[in-house]
């Protein structure tokens, strides 16, 4: 193990894993455990945007979707077209503390459309 | 004296001496002659050359006293005009000292009046600026705490207003604004 693996090339394991169909939650497993055994634990996130950036690439959008109330069906669709990507799939989180709005998160690009967003943007025009 | 004149008159008739006649004793004349001549040697040699000499002496005394006089005289004459002088130096530098000093004290003066019309100027100045930072800064933090204020209005009114139903709108608009 004295080989450091890239988190590309982690994600693009991943990634390769998923596509010849093996099961995601083992996939998963065996990288937690990787990550653990090589004390980069910290870096968890990191490869998470890694295998998201890596999946955008291969046409598969990972869009982490954060709204104050749940998304209906059509509001899904509306921002699956918005993202306009091959495959979408929408990781939705509800909090509260957004008031109102969306909040859309792409490999490579942010939509930030949240009251809260907006009503911090109005606090930092103070001086 | 018409009596006088007679006798002498008679007895010159009588034929004596002219002598006899005026009254004069020839003996005694001559005895006062003697008598004279020795008041006028004892005189001449014992009293006359005493009182000369004291006279003399005060004569002397007396010019050295005037040469004394006339000396101490011109001494405060020249004494005088030395006086004069001095005092006329002494006025004259009097007065160039007191127009010195009368322009040493304008000059402080004014100087003064200078110093303390720029200190005045940096003191009004330095209020001015920090009048206009108080003001400035009130302004900002008025201004802070309306935005805060607002927002914390608006965070309240919204958070209670917007449902789910609003907030689709929202959502609807954000997405259609970002296309």
């Amino acid at each position: 193990m004295d080989t450091k693996i890239s988190r590309r090339k982690l994600a693009k394991y991943v990634v390769d894993a998923i596509g010849n169909g093996r099961k995601q939650a083992a996939i998963l497993k065996e990288l937690a455990a990787y990550l653990v055994l090589t004390g980069r634990q910290r870096e968890a996130e990191l490869v998470v945007r890694a295998i998201e950036d890596e999946l955008a690439e291969r046409g598969t959008v990972i869009a982490r979707v954060t709204v104050a109330h749940p998304l209906t069906a059509e509001l899904t669709n509306a921002i699956k077209r918005l993202v306009d990507a091959k495959e979408i799939q929408i990781n939705e989180t509800v909090d509260p503390h957004v008031i109102g709005g969306v909040r859309v998160e792409t490999p490579g690009s942010i939509l930030d459309a949240t009251i809260q967003r907006k009503l911090l943007a109005l606090r930092q025009v103070k001086q | 004296m018409i009596t006088a004149f007679t006798q002498f008159g008679a007895e010159e008739a009588a034929g004596g001496d002219i002598l006899s006649t005026l009254g004069i004793d020839v003996k005694l004349l001559a005895f006062q002659i003697v008598a004279f001549l020795l008041l006028v040697v004892v005189l001449g040699k014992w009293i006359f050359p005493v009182f000369f000499k004291i006279i003399d002496k005060r004569e002397a005394a007396i010019e050295a006293s005037n040469r004394a006089a006339v000396e101490a005289s011109k001494h405060a004459e020249k004494a005088k005009t030395d006086i004069d002088a001095m005092l006329k130096q002494a006025r004259g530098e009097a007065k160039d000292i007191i127009a010195t000093a009368k322009e040493e004290a304008d000059a402080m003066v004014a100087d003064a009046e200078t110093k303390g019309q720029a200190s005045a100027e940096r003191i009004v100045k330095a209020a001015q600026d920090d009048i206009a930072k108080e003001v400035e800064s009130a302004k900002r933090a008025l201004h802070n705490e309306t935005i805060e204020l607002v927002a914390a209005a608006t965070e309240k009114v919204v958070g209670t207003t917007v449902d789910a139903k609003v907030d689709a709108n929202v959502i609807k608009a954000a997405i259609e604004d970002s296309k």
